[in-house]
C-alpha cells in the first residue's frame, strides 16, 4: 500500500524541516522516499494549506499502574465530570487516553513512574490503550536492594548491572528517581528529606542516590537521561534543592520533571514566588540540563505521585476530602490526593505562571518538553490551550489578567514577549522528547521511519487547531479525520535493551527471599505478558555505549 | 505433565510462588508451600471438555450459539463469578458491552465494602512485602487469617521473616469473634480481644478515642472490652510501624463503614508513626477483575452498560440480588478460578462457565467447561494488594479452552449495539 500526503506545510525539526511545501510518501507502515514520478500511490491526500507534523510523543503522562487505578477509585467519573478541560475529566479509562491522545495527534505517551514489581499489570493496562506506543520508566532509588547496595558501598559496575537488569525484567525504556531515598526514609518515619540529608536507615543521601543513578544510565548508554522528580516537591523554596540537583551530577546529562512544581522561592507577603528565572538561566548555561514543565491548569483534578512522604503531607488539601497513600513492596510508595486548581487562588495563580515562565524563559526547546505532568497539573487534554498560552501572547496576557490579582503582581509573564511557533511547538511536542528517549523512528518524517504522522487545519485560535486533528496516520492507517476515530490499531511498547553481568541475580535471589513475597523467577515481564493478547507487540532498543 | 518449582498460586490473594508440584496422575501433588486452598485447586483433575446445553452433550460451537441465542434474547443479562485471570476479564468486559449487561463479582458484595470506604475517605495502606518486613504489630479483623489466607501467618506475620524487625517476634491482635487459629511461637505473640461482630465498630471507635484522649461513655465502658482497649492503645502508641488488616468478608453487615473507620483510624495514626491498611481481597481473583474494570471503564466494578454509556450503581448492582428478583433476566458466569464458590440455580436463563462442572449439582441451560488459569493455561492474576500480579503459567496439556477464548467466541456471535461507536 504507497499512500502519498501531497503538498502539505511540514514542520520536522528532526530533520531540521521548518514550515516547507513538501510531498510525504508512506508504504506498508514507513516513511519511503519519493519513489519518482512512474509510482502511482493507492490513495492520496491533498494537504495543501495544512500543517504537517510527525505525530506526539508525550513522555511524562501517568496512563498505567496501579495508582492510576486508584485515582480512578477515588475520583468516579461523575465527579470527575467536573474538570474544566474536558468532559471525560483528569483520569479517563485506558480507552479513552488513548482516543483522546490521537484526536490531538499524540501517536505516544510514556508512563514515567512505573513500580518495578507492578510491571506486568502496568503494561497490560497500557496495552488496553489504542492507537498509541508505549513504554515506560522504571522508578529506583527507594528500594531497599539499591539503598543496601549504596550502604555497603558497592562498586558502581554492580549497580550498574542491577539497573540494567531492572529495565529488562520491566521491559522499561528509561530509569526515574523520585524524591531520592526520601520515600524509603518515610517508611521509617522520616518526614523531610533534602537533597544531603540521610535516610534514617540506611544512611545514604539524596545525592549520592542521584550521582549513582545517572552515572548507571550514562555508563550502561541508555539514552534517555535519568528522569528525576527531586526532593521538597510543591514547597516554597525549594528553588535552592532543584539548582543544587541540576548541579549534583557534575556534568552527566539529567532530566528534571515536572520542574513548575520545583521553581518556588519564598519572596513576598505570601512567603511564595516565583523562582523561574535563576532556574532557566541555569538551564540556559547548562547544556547537560533537559527538563519537562509539568503545567498547572484551572479546574479539578487528581494529584498522582511515588512521592508518599510528600502527598502524605499535602493531604490536608485533598479536595474532595479522600486521599490515599500507600507503602509499596519495598520499592517505592504512592500517594493520590484528589485536587482543584483555583484560578483566584493566590498560589495556585502563581503556579500557572511559573510554568508558563518555564517555558518562555528556557531558549532551547528541544530541553523543555510540553507536559502537565498528567493528571498533576492538569489532563493531558489541556495541551490544546497550553499551546495556545505558548503561541498567542495577547491570548496568554488577557487569561492571566482574569488570575489573582497579587499573583499577577507576582509574575513578571506579562512582560515576556516570547511567542513559540509551529516549528517549536513541534520541538517541545515530539521531536525534543523522541530524541531526549533515543526513539530514532518516531517523532521525524524522515523516510525509514514510522509513519505515525499528525494533520492540522492552522487558524487564529490554535487551540482548537491542535485539539482536533484535521488526520492523524498511525503506523501509515488513518486512524483520526477531523479529531474523531474512524480506524483502530495497537501501537507497540517501547524498551531499552542493555547488558549486564547475570551474577547480579546471585545477590538479587539473596534480597528476594529476604524481602519480597515473590521469586526472583516470577519477577520480570514476559514477552506474552505483553503480547498473547495478540495486539502488543515489544520493541527492543539498542543502547549506545560511549565509552 | 511435568514436576514443577516456584509455581505462582492463584486459589487465593496471597499470591504465594514458591511452590513445588510434582504430576500425580491427572493432577498435582503440592510438594512445597502447600495450604489447603493450593492442595484442592492443584489437586483437581482436568474435568471433561464437554459442552452441554441443558444437560444434553453438544459441540462447543453448539453451546456457544446456544450462548448467543439466550444472550440476545435477554433485556438485561448479569455477567457475574468473574473468577478468571486477565485476560478472561478483558474479554468479560467486552461482552458485557456487547450484551448490554449488569457485572458484578461472585464477592462483589465483601469486595465491595474498601471501594465505598475508598470514595468516602480514602485511606493508607501497606502490601505484603512491607507488612512482612516492617510491621511490628498487626491488628486483624474480621479474620484470623488463616480462614482467607492459609499461608498468612507463616509467611507473613512471622516476625524471624521481618528485615527490618531484628528477629523480634509480631504482635498479632484479633479483635472480634474471630479467635486465632494457631499458638504463639518465637516469631507471634497472639492475642484475642474478643467481641462479636456487632460490636466491632463500637470497639475500634472507641480504641481511637482512646488514643486521641477523648472521654467514652458509661456505656462503652460497661459494653466493650475497655480495659483491653486501652492496654492496647497504650501499646500502639509506642509502634513505629503497624498495620491493620481485615478480612472483607467477615466484616458484617455495613462492612463498609468499618473499613471506613479503620482507613481513617490509620489515616490519624501517621500524624505521628507509621500505619497501613490492608484488605485480604483477591481470593477467587476478586482483585485481578476490579483492576481490569477500573482501567477499561473507570470503575472497580457493579456496574451496567446502556449503550456507549457505564453506569455506576455500586449499592443496586448486586447479582444475588438481581439474579433472584428477576431484574436481571439471564446470567453468564465466568469461572476458572471459583473451586468451590458455584453458583446456584437462578430463576433465569444461565450460561455457565466453569473450571468445576463435576461439582455444580443442577443443569444450566448451557455448560461450558473451561480451563484453569495457572494450571490449563497461561495468564495473569492480581494479588490482595492489587500491587503485584502473577505470571500465572500452563502446567498441563489440556483440551480446556480458556474462558477469554470462549467469551470471545460469543462476542462474536453477538450484534454490536446501535449507540456504540466504533
Amino acid at each position: 500500500m504507497l499512500t502519498l500526503l501531497r503538498g502539505g506545510t511540514v514542520y520536522d525539526p528532526i530533520q531540521g524541516i521548518k514550515g516547507e511545501t513538501r510531498d510525504i510518501w508512506i508504504r506498508d507502515g514507513r516513511i519511503v522516499a519519493d519513489p519518482g514520478a512512474d509510482a502511482r500511490p493507492d490513495e492520496t491526500h491533498d494537504l495543501s494549506g495544512k500543517v504537517v507534523m510527525a505525530g506526539g510523543v508525550d513522555m511524562h503522562t501517568h496512563v498505567g499502574g496501579g495508582k492510576v487505578n486508584i485515582a480512578r477509585t477515588l475520583l468516579p467519573p461523575e465527579l470527575r465530570a467536573e474538570a474544566e478541560d474536558s468532559l471525560r475529566g483528569p483520569v479517563p479509562t485506558a480507552w479513552e487516553t488513548g482516543i483522546e491522545y490521537a484526536r490531538m495527534g499524540y501517536t505516544a505517551v510514556f508512563e514515567p513512574a512505573l513500580l518495578p514489581v507492578n510491571a506486568r499489570l502496568a503494561h497490560q493496562e497500557m496495552g488496553d490503550i489504542p492507537i498509541m506506543d508505549k513504554g515506560a520508566f522504571a522508578m529506583l532509588g527507594n528500594d531497599d536492594f539499591l539503598l543496601k547496595l549504596l550502604a555497603a558501598d558497592a562498586p558502581q559496575a554492580q549497580i550498574n548491572d542491577y539497573v540494567s537488569w531492572i529495565l529488562r525484567a520491566t521491559r522499561s525504556m528509561a530509569i526515574k528517581v523520585v524524591n531520592p531515598g526520601g520515600i524509603n526514609a518515610f517508611k521509617f518515619n522520616q518526614r523531610k528529606m533534602d537533597l544531603d540529608e540521610t535516610n534514617p536507615h540506611y544512611g545514604v543521601t539524596a545525592r549520592r542516590i542521584l550521582e549513582t543513578l545517572s552515572a548507571a544510565v550514562q555508563e550502561l548508554g541508555v539514552p534517555k537521561p535519568l528522569h528525576v522528580h527531586t526532593c521538597n516537591l510543591g514547597i516554597p523554596g525549594n528553588v535552592d534543592t532543584t539548582l543544587a540537583t541540576m548541579a549534583a551530577t557534575g556534568g552527566i546529562p539529567v532530566h528534571l520533571t515536572h520542574l513548575q512544581f520545583h521553581s518556588y522561592g519564598t519572596e513576598g507577603d505570601m512567603g511564595f514566588s516565583s523562582a523561574a528565572a535563576p532556574i532557566a538561566e541555569y538551564i540556559n548555561s547548562h547544556d547537560n540540563i533537559s527538563v519537562d514543565v509539568g503545567q498547572v491548569m484551572f479546574g479539578q483534578t487528581c494529584t498522582i505521585s511515588a512521592d508518599t512522604m510528600l502527598q502524605y503531607a499535602a493531604h490536608q488539601h485533598a479536595n474532595p476530602k479522600r486521599w490515599l497513600a500507600a507503602d509499596l513492596e519495598c520499592e517505592a510508595g504512592c500517594g493520590v490526593v484528589p485536587f482543584k486548581y483555583r484560578d483566584k487562588s493566590f498560589v495556585n495563580a502563581l503556579q500557572w505562571s511559573i510554568g508558563l515562565e518555564l517555558f518562555l524563559a528556557v531558549n532551547d526547546p528541544w530541553r523543555v518538553v510540553l507536559t502537565t505532568d498528567h493528571p498533576n497539573g492538569a489532563s493531558f487534554t489541556s495541551y490544546p490551550h497550553l499551546i495556545r498560552l505558548l503561541m498567542d501572547r495577547s491570548f496568554r496576557n488577557d487569561r492571566l489578567s482574569s488570575l489573582h490579582v497579587e499573583a499577577q503582581a507576582s509574575t513578571h509573564l506579562a512582560s515576556m514577549e516570547r511567542e513559540y511557533d509551529l516549528y517549536e511547538i513541534a520541538i517541545v511536542t515530539r521531536a525534543a522528547p523522541a530524541r531526549l528517549l533515543g526513539l530514532t523512528e518516531r517523532g521525524n518524517l524522515a523516510p525509514g521511519s514510522a509513519a505515525d504522522i499528525a494533520v492540522y487545519t492552522p487558524g487564529d485560535d490554535w487551540e482548537a487547531v491542535f485539539r482536533d486533528a484535521s488526520l492523524v496516520f498511525k503506523d501509515g492507517k488513518l486512524v483520526v479525520r477531523d479529531g474523531k476515530l474512524v480506524d483502530i490499531s495497537w501501537g507497540v511498547t517501547h524498551w531499552m535493551e542493555t547488558e549486564h553481568d547475570a551474577g547480579i541475580e546471585t545477590a538479587l535471589d539473596e534480597h528476594f527471599r529476604k524481602h519480597y513475597a515473590m521469586s526472583l523467577s516470577n519477577y520480570p515481564v514476559r514477552d506474552d505478558d505483553i503480547e498473547a493478547d495478540g495486539r502488543g507487540k515489544l520493541v527492543a532498543h539498542a543502547c549506545r555505549r560511549e565509552r | 505433565m511435568e514436576n514443577a518449582r516456584d509455581v505462582p498460586c492463584p486459589f487465593c490473594g496471597l499470591g504465594c510462588d514458591d511452590l513445588a508440584l510434582r504430576a500425580d496422575g491427572p493432577a498435582f501433588a503440592v510438594e512445597q508451600g502447600a495450604c489447603p486452598r493450593s492442595a484442592t485447586g492443584f489437586g483437581r483433575a482436568a474435568p471433561s471438555a464437554q459442552a452441554y446445553i441443558a444437560g444434553n452433550p453438544v459441540e462447543l460451537p453448539q453451546a456457544v450459539d446456544q450462548a448467543v441465542t439466550l444472550l440476545r434474547a435477554a433485556r438485561l443479562p448479569m455477567v457475574t463469578g468473574l473468577a478468571t485471570d486477565v485476560a478472561g476479564s478483558r474479554s468479560a468486559l467486552r461482552l458485557a458491552q456487547r450484551a448490554q449487561a449488569a457485572m458484578d463479582h461472585l464477592h462483589g458484595s465483601s469486595g465491595f465494602q474498601g471501594v465505598l470506604a475508598m470514595q468516602s475517605s480514602g485511606g493508607m495502606s501497606t502490601t505484603l512485602s512491607e507488612l512482612r518486613n516492617r510491621a511490628q504489630m498487626v491488628l486483624l479483623l474480621g479474620s484470623n487469617g488463616s480462614d482467607v489466607a492459609p499461608r498468612l501467618a507463616e509467611r507473613f506475620l512471622d516476625g524471624r521473616g521481618g528485615a527490618f524487625l531484628d528477629g523480634r517476634p509480631r504482635d498479632v491482635i484479633l479483635i472480634g469473634p474471630h479467635a486465632p487459629a494457631e499458638t504463639d511461637n518465637a516469631g507471634i505473640r497472639w492475642q484475642h480481644i474478643a467481641c462479636d461482630t456487632e460490636t466491632v465498630p463500637y470497639a475500634i471507635a472507641a480504641l481511637r478515642c482512646l488514643l486521641e484522649e477523648r472521654a467514652l461513655d458509661e456505656r462503652a465502658a460497661n459494653e466493650l472490652p475497655l480495659t483491653e482497649l486501652a492496654e492496647l492503645a497504650e501499646r500502639m502508641r509506642a509502634i513505629d510501624y503497624g498495620a491493620v488488616v481485615w478480612g472483607p468478608s467477615g466484616l458484617g453487615a455495613d462492612g463498609d463503614l468499618l473499613v471506613e473507620a479503620l482507613q481513617t483510624l490509620v489515616q490519624s495514626l501517621n500524624a505521628e508513626k507509621r500505619w497501613g491498611g490492608l484488605a485480604l481481597a483477591g481470593n477467587e481473583s476478586a482483585t485481578t477483575f476490579e483492576e481490569v474494570c477500573l482501567w477499561s471503564t473507570g470503575y472497580a466494578g457493579r456496574l451496567r452498560y446502556r449503550g456507549d454509556q457505564v453506569l455506576y450503581e455500586p449499592r443496586l448492582i448486586d447479582a444475588k440480588r438481581m439474579l433472584a428478583s428477576g431484574e436481571s433476566d439471564c446470567m453468564v458466569w465466568i469461572g476458572g478460578l471459583e473451586g468451590d464458590h458455584l453458583p446456584g440455580r437462578p430463576g433465569v436463563p444461565a450460561i455457565v462457565l466453569t473450571s468445576n462442572p463435576e461439582a455444580l449439582d443442577w443443569q444450566p441451560d448451557v455448560l461450558i467447561p473451561i480451563g484453569v488459569p495457572g494450571i490449563d493455561h497461561a495468564g495473569t492474576s492480581v494479588r490482595s494488594d492489587h500491587v503485584v500480579s502473577l505470571p500465572l503459567r500452563k502446567l498441563r496439556d489440556s483440551d480446556l479452552p480458556a474462558a477469554a477464548d470462549v467469551l470471545d467466541r460469543i462476542i462474536a456471535g453477538l450484534p454490536v449495539p446501535e449507540t456504540t461507536s466504533c
